[in-house]
């Protein structure tokens, strides 16, 4: 090669690894990122996360990184520590390009009982997968909120007439039966017998019951079992319907099964945090029907490069914790005392 | 009267405000009471501080890491207990100082956000919250501290000065690892969660960003000689961009994190 040529090269990364051009790269990459959290995520991962001067910043540093720091080993212990942290640069960015290129993604809504081994792309191609899905369940799991009661009162013909919804014992009038009712007691768990009498009681909610007093004429009316007859007021009845009030979903999760050739081969329940994985792809709960919970949605990702950033990650990290540890043992001088 | 977090916070918050003061007249008189005075106060405030996070975990039954008025009672936790070992080395009246009203600070500021315990969403019901939120409160609570030794290191003599720079590079380098750990106990998670390690939801792209910052501090630090002053002044920056990452984000950016 040609001296001069070479001279050229050299001068070229060793501009580059300066600290005001490592400084200016950094810069740029803070100026890009902080641009970007201005718009939306979809706007933004077009103009500037994937794009390639974006990606060539990263090049950039990438060259940075191995010219000034990797290019002969660390002489010394010292060395040794940050020589790890620069290695990971490179490691994770591999990692991160392999994913870019080879990763995958794509969407299944599936239904109860049916099973599938396509999945559709954001760009509507399709994935085909080297297993079949099939959606065994769907659960969905609310917070408890505070107890909710609601009295119904219907005819004799089963209609209901008007109904009724509180928290706690109270006097309330109706203006549909032209009638005055109280809530005497609201008993969260209750076991009467034949008679009449109070078996026991405790305070869970599992078999709630209300006594209520209309007229003269007090009534046990138990927790979603059918409607009772008021004796005082002619063929009407109530009907008590109990549940918690919705506090937030708690969690949502698909009982799925993998097959091969009709096979199974896992069964196993998809959660939010709790993905599952197979044969390279990661399968995570993503969707779902709100209104019947008859069908989910699983997003499917296959990322070939995870494992190699997280190699990143653990050099990273080792190489920080070693210079930590050089650092408060005051085996570096820090410039402070050097001056 | 029933026990609470908030009769804890507030001690914390009165004896700290005291500590504050008891450091400021020890550093005009130099009286010896008034150093045990100081200290008494900041310590008793500690450990008000701490009894008001347990009091908190009780009420709740989670960890209580998910939401911004519980992250700020572990702020000021960690930012008196870091203090606790910067000093055991250099016990600088100014910085123990400066400390104490940092931590006056995040009690008051908890006094303005939503204290109020929501049930925990699904992304959030993970081990991973506990360790990615301790990490990150962690780091703050370093670069919290280098921010005031960095404010004192540009304000002091120059004499001076030189110990402030030193106490700083610590503070930030220990910080910075954490900051690392926070982030990357980020990713992991959010690959479990959301199903990639980066998205560049605006959380996470201004931890990176943040941490950008404190890599150049990092670096001509060690490299340049003119680099003191320069260098103390982006940890102060530094902090301004931990602090709008850690409110700033949730109130005026959009993405995965606005639930905290
Ligand atoms: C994202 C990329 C990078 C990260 C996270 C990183 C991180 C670090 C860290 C943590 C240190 C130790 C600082 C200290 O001793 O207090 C360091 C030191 C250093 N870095 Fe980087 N660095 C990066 C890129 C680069 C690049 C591109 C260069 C080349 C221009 C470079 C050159 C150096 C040098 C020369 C040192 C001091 C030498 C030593 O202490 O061994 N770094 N870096």
């Amino acid at each position: 090669m040609n001296k001069s040529y070479e001279e050229k090269i050299e001068k070229f990364f060793t501009f580059i690894s300066s600290v005001n051009v490592l400084s200016v790269i950094f810069l740029l990459i803070i100026i890009a990122s902080t641009a970007g959290t201005l718009f939306t995520l979809e706007e933004s991962s077009k103009i500037i996360y994937n794009s390639f001067w974006f990606q060539a910043i990263f090049l950039c540093l990438l060259l940075a990184v191995i010219y000034c720091r990797l290019r002969s080993l660390p002489k010394n212990i010292k060395e040794f520590s940050t020589f790890l942290v620069h290695l990971s640069i490179p490691v994770i960015l591999t990692g991160a390009f392999i994913g870019f290129v080879w990763g995958d993604k794509a969407y299944i809504q599936l239904d109860k009982s049916s099973e599938v081994d396509k999945a559709i792309r954001t760009n509507k191609t399709i994935m085909t997968l080297p297993f079949q899905v099939l959606l065994k369940d769907f659960i969905l799991e609310k917070y408890k909120g505070q107890p909710v009661h609601t009295l119904l009162f219907y005819d004799k013909n089963g209609t209901m007439i008007c109904s009724r919804t509180f928290y706690s014992e109270m006097t309330f009038h109706s203006d549909a039966l032209q009638e005055n009712f109280e809530i005497l007691r609201i008993i969260p768990n209750i076991e009467i017998n034949d008679e009449g009498k109070i078996v026991s009681f405790s305070n869970e909610w599992n078999k709630p019951a209300i006594k209520l007093q209309v007229q003269n004429e007090t009534i046990w009316v138990f927790a979603n079992s059918s409607p009772k007859k008021i004796n005082n007021l002619n063929n009407i009845s109530v009907k008590y319907f109990f549940e918690f009030e919705n506090a937030g979903i708690k969690d949502f999760k698909s009982v799925v099964a993998i097959l091969e050739d009709k096979r199974k081969v896992i069964v196993k329940t998809i959660e939010v945090n709790k993905p599952l994985r197979y044969k390279g792809y990661s399968i995570y709960q993503s969707g779902y029907d709100e209104t019947n919970l008859n069908w989910t949605v699983l997003m499917v990702k296959k990322n070939p490069g995870i494992p190699v950033v997280y190699i990143g990650f653990v050099i990273l990290i080792m190489g920080l914790f070693f210079k930590l540890y050089l650092v408060s043992s005051q085996q570096i001088e820090s410039k402070g005392n050097e001056q | 009267m029933i026990i609470d977090y908030n009769i804890f916070l507030n001690i914390a918050l009165l004896l700290f405000m005291f500590a504050t003061v008891f450091f400021v007249l020890l550093i005009i008189f130099k009286k010896e009471i008034l150093n045990l005075l100081a200290t008494s106060a900041f310590i008793v405030g500690l450990i008000a501080n701490f009894l008001a996070f347990i009091y908190k975990w009780f009420a709740v039954d989670y960890i209580p890491l998910t939401n911004t008025f519980e992250t700020l009672i572990l702020f000021s936790l960690l930012v008196g207990s870091l203090y606790i070992f910067v000093w055991r080395s250099d016990p600088d009246k100014i910085i123990a100082c400066g400390c104490s009203l940092t931590i006056v600070l995040l009690i008051a500021l908890s006094g303005y956000v939503d204290d109020t315990s929501k049930p925990l969403m699904p992304a959030l019901q993970s081990n991973w919250l506990v360790i990615h939120v301790l990490f990150c409160i962690t780091s703050y609570a370093g670069f919290a501290i280098a921010f005031v030794t960095a404010i004192l290191a540009i304000v002091m003599k120059e004499t001076e000065s030189i110990n402030y720079y030193k106490i700083t590079y610590q503070n930030v380098f220990f910080a910075y690892v954490f900051l690392v750990l926070g982030i990357i106990t980020g990713a992991v998670w959010a690959e479990k969660a959301w199903g990639a390690f980066w998205s560049w939801d605006s959380k996470e792209t201004w931890a990176f960003i943040t941490f950008l910052v404190y890599s150049i501090y990092l670096h001509g630090y060690k490299q340049e000689e003119s680099w003191t002053r320069k260098g103390a002044l982006i940890v102060i920056t530094g902090f301004l961009f931990i602090m709008f990452t850690y409110f700033g984000v949730n109130y005026l950016l959009p993405g995965l994190h606005s639930y905290a």
